[in-house]
């Protein structure tokens, strides 16, 4: 089946005092029909950025996509025009950032903010848009709908801002809904009833979407199939079971390990050592070697490529050379 | 009751609370209130002039000139024997409507060119700001001056040399706005889902800067004030016989020394106090706009 979203070999650069440096280097990926494709990987590995020249949005002056595709439904995004663009964002992929506290303005109420985006992608009356916000709130789990759409999101908990703002991104019932960290900045219970209102709303429309996290619980609770990055590139793809069961790569190993036990007597948690080279100082062969405790000579000589390590398994690293199956 | 109607309760109880909160700091405002005080009597002065005025703005009187303060001239009369206290009157309109219009000028061009600076930046944010600090490099007054002088003498010349001089304020104020706000995630969350970059500037951006706008606003009322008059008393702004506070001084300064000091003492105290009332509420607007100082109280 054709994916509905589709990245291939995107490189996205940063102007730095060190010039123009590859904050994203040849990433690609595929979001299909319905799926939860988790985006895991340390602070500044890339995801944000991925996801930003996904939706075009990345700050003109100082980045832009140098090479690569991305297409939606086999039309070309980087070659839209701004108000093509714009049609597209809301009502074919929406998004959702990681701090509910400040993704509301102020200074408005919460009624008028979700209208905004009904209003502009589907041509209805304030009086429709109105009923229609109320709806959407009913929907994503607001008790008194009716009088949250007549208060400023100052009046909100955190909890109940991140429902208004997948009130928003879900209001023109997008095809792929991009979630950047969406309950980092949230309590963990409230943690836990977002991400079963997305699950639930996924499952009702049949959204695809695309969670950005580095938190591996959530990606064990959520996805179907996960990529893991590491300093701009996907070091391992996979789906979610073969992940925790059968990790390849050594830092995909290494976050796993990283993460709390609840069984067994472990007495300190694993961390992996060293930390994400700076982006103009990447090593010249394997980007991970200098932290990795499998490091072999090549590592350090020249890049590994993605290779098939099982079936729908890829995996960037030489430990598995000789497992490579053909594709 | 329904459940609805009881939900709905503490929300309106709520909304009410904050509405109190601005007013009942506005008037714990003690030095906001005085400077409000000052601007209603002024601009009341200057609605109801006709009426109270006890003569006519113009009308000599070579008989009793340069009198001192009398029962028939409260404020006295100046070398033409005109009521001095009606041609202060009469004078606040041309004032406060002076500072009204520069001030808008100021701000209709000063902070649409500051967001466009800001929000597209690049070479016409540049353009735009360096355009804005030539405007500052001169001292206002001699600015003002330059453009009253080269449109030539007048009220109109004279509102619109206050308004140029006042856009590069509003437009560096509304540029720092705007850089700030455009990176904040809400507006990041607004192109999110397809808003346009007009509607982001006016519906997101401008509301939101709007608190520190409306207090400078409030402030170069004050200044505006003066620099029309400056101007006048120059003999760049209002020309004679009309009644402007600083046309007043200027030709009352030559009867400081011979002791008719009625001449200079009232228009200039006209002066002071209406600025004094736009300054002392541009103070309490900031204070009682500004959260971070509300929470402190």
């Amino acid at each position: 089946m054709e994916p509905l979203l589709k990245v291939d070999d995107l490189r996205t650069q940063f102007h730095t005092d060190a010039g123009l440096v590859n904050v994203v280097d040849g990433v690609s990926l595929e979001l299909k029909k319905g799926e939860i494709l988790g985006v895991v990987g340390e602070s500044g590995c890339g995801k944000s950025v991925t996801s930003l020249s996904v939706m075009q949005l990345l700050p003109k002056d100082i980045s832009k996509v140098a090479s690569g595709s991305i297409t939606l439904e086999g039309q070309d995004i980087l070659a839209m025009s701004p108000s093509r663009l714009r049609k597209m964002r809301g009502n074919q992929i929406s998004m959702i950032f990681q701090e509910p506290m400040t993704s509301l303005n102020p200074v408005f109420k919460i009624g008028d903010q979700i209208m905004e985006a009904i209003r502009f992608h589907m041509k209805i009356s304030k009086k429709e848009a109105k009923v229609y916000a109320i709806e959407m709130l009913k929907k994503v789990g607001i008790s008194r709908p009716e009088s949250v759409v007549d208060e400023y999101p100052h009046q909100l908990s955190g909890g109940m801002r991140q429902r208004v703002m997948i009130a928003i991104a879900m209001a023109c019932e997008p095809k792929i809904l991009i979630a950047d960290e969406p309950t980092t900045a949230l309590d963990v219970t409230i943690q836990a009833q977002i991400l079963n209102l997305m699950r639930q709303l996924q499952q009702e429309k049949g959204t695809s979407i695309m969670l950005i996290t580095h938190d591996l619980g959530i990606v064990a609770q959520m996805c179907d199939r996960v990529v893991v990055m590491y300093a701009g590139q996907v070091v391992e793809e996979t789906d979610v079971k073969s992940l925790f069961k059968n990790p390849k790569h050594p830092y995909t190993k290494g976050l796993l390990a990283s993460l709390p036990q609840l069984s067994g007597n472990q007495n300190k948690l694993k961390s992996i050592p060293g930390q994400v080279p700076a982006l103009d100082e990447m090593p010249t062969g394997c980007r991970f070697a200098p932290r990795c405790e499998f490091r072999m000579d090549e590592c350090d000589t020249s890049k590994p490529n993605l290779l098939n390590v099982a079936e729908n398994h890829t995996c960037r690293c030489y430990l598995y050379q000789k497992e490579e199956i053909p594709s | 009751m329904s459940a609805a109607e009881v939900s709905l309760s503490p929300v309106s109880v709520k909304n009410k609370k904050k509405k109190k909160t601005f007013f009942t700091l506005m008037l714990r405002n003690r030095l906001a209130l005085i400077g409000l005080f000052f601007i209603i009597i002024w601009t009341l002065f200057a609605l109801v002039a006709p009426f109270i005025a006890p003569h006519s703005p113009t009308e000599t009187d070579t008989i009793s000139k340069l009198q001192g303060p009398t029962a028939a001239h409260w404020l006295g009369t100046d070398n033409y024997g005109r009521d001095i206290l009606s041609r202060i009157l009469y004078g606040a309109r041309i004032s406060i409507w002076t500072g009204l219009i520069g001030v808008g000028i100021s701000f209709l061009i000063g902070v649409p060119l500051g967001a466009i600076a800001a929000f597209y930046g690049g070479k016409i944010g540049d353009f735009i700001m360096r355009c804005m600090d030539v405007l500052l490099a001169f001292p206002s007054l001699i600015l003002a001056m330059a453009i009253a002088a080269s449109l030539g003498p007048g009220l109109t010349s004279a509102m619109i040399a206050v308004g140029i001089v006042g856009i590069p304020e509003f437009a560096r104020l509304m540029y720092g706005q705007t850089i700030t706000l455009k990176e904040k995630e809400f507006v990041e969350a607004s192109k999110a889902i397809g808003v346009k970059d007009t509607t982001i500037l006016f519906r997101h951006i401008f509301p939101n800067a709007l608190g520190p706008i409306l207090v400078h606003a409030t402030l170069s009322m004050g200044f505006a004030i003066l620099v029309a008059s400056s101007l006048s008393f120059l003999g760049l702004g209002i020309q004679p016989p009309t009644p402007e506070w600083g046309a007043m001084i200027s030709e009352g300064r030559e009867y400081i020394i011979t002791g008719q000091w009625w001449l200079v003492t009232f228009p200039g105290l006209a002066i002071a106090t209406s600025i004094l009332g736009f300054n002392l509420l541009g103070d309490g607007l900031r204070d009682v706009l500004d959260p971070r100082l509300r929470s402190s109280k």
